[in-house]
């Protein structure tokens, strides 16, 4: 079945590829939802940095979405163009949800640091 | 040409030889830090899977060329990532150097995630320029995808260990 330019169900070639794919972009979600529950039981001391972290997971688990969706790309003109444009979006996603990552670790030190030595 | 590849060989195998001789020596002497380990464990990757795909060894390689024809932009991408994945590395270790009472343990495993994600992203990059046969490629997906779980898994652990160990130590006095 077409599905706009996506082949589903997948073909059985893509199957474990497309599965590994999904796996990651579930477990990044999994990630995003545990820094929120931290971010909820740690309000004072996750103020800072833990945010940039959280949004860092989701993003980086959408990279993956991307990626599993760019394996069922039909083999068309355009279903070639989709999947081309779909792994860009997955490195671009990728990238964006790392740096947020590196800045929330930054910010974390930063502010672990500013407490201590308000202690 | 193929002398410059058995050149190119026998000073991966050096350099194998004489990191992992190295670590051991510091490990004898408990002289070795934790970066070194993790920097160790990238290289040996690296030296190892070079190795591996010169040798073919189980024949897991169809040809040495792309699986499509090479986009700039998208290997360009591909080693953004790799090269964030590393800055995640090189901050976490620099922020515990600058300021010793935030490493704990969770920032342990947050340097090895991170350690963890940039083989993952290696490896992500590797597959760019190699065309594997159709029963490994699965296999291949299935180590890079378990790279960056590991990854995405190591770094979550990092958090919730880090904030529950250091829950009493930065807690404000007007907080407890």
């Amino acid at each position: 079945m077409y599905l706009l330019d996506f082949i589903w169900p997948p073909k059985p070639g893509n199957f474990p590829t497309f599965i590994i794919e999904l796996g990651i972009f579930i477990v990044g979600i999994i990630a995003g939802i545990i820094g929120l529950f931290i971010w909820k039981n740690h309000r004072i001391l996750a103020k800072e940095g833990l945010p940039e972290c959280v949004i860092g997971f989701f993003v980086f688990a959408f990279h993956s979405f991307f990626d599993a969706l760019d394996t069922i790309c039909s083999e068309d003109p355009i279903g070639k163009k989709l999947a081309e444009n779909l792994d860009r979006l997955d490195s671009i996603f990728s990238i964006i949800g790392l740096i947020f990552i590196t800045i929330g670790i930054i910010r974390i030190s930063i502010y672990g640091v500013k407490i201590w030595k308000e202690l | 040409m193929r002398r410059m590849w058995e050149l190119e060989i026998t000073l991966l195998f050096i350099l194998l030889i004489g990191l992992n001789v190295g670590v051991v020596i510091g490990l004898l002497k408990k002289k070795v830090s934790s970066v070194i380990l993790y920097v160790a464990i990238l290289i040996n990757t690296i030296i190892i899977v070079l190795l591996i795909t010169y040798f073919n060894v189980g024949g897991f390689i169809l040809e040495y060329k792309p699986f499509k024809p090479l986009n700039p932009l998208d290997v360009g991408l591909e080693c953004v990532e790799l090269g964030v994945f590393i800055a995640i590395f090189c901050v976490s270790f620099i922020a515990r150097a600058k300021y010793p009472v935030i490493g704990g343990k969770g920032w342990n495993i947050l340097l090895f995630a991170a350690i963890l994600g940039s083989i993952g992203m290696f490896f992500d990059i590797y597959g760019e320029f190699i065309k594997f046969t159709p029963e490994f490629f699965p296999i291949y997906k299935l180590l890079t995808g378990t790279f960056q779980i590991a990854g995405i898994i190591g770094l979550t652990l990092a958090f919730l260990l880090f904030y529950k160990f250091s829950e009493i130590l930065f807690t404000p006095s007007s907080e407890k």
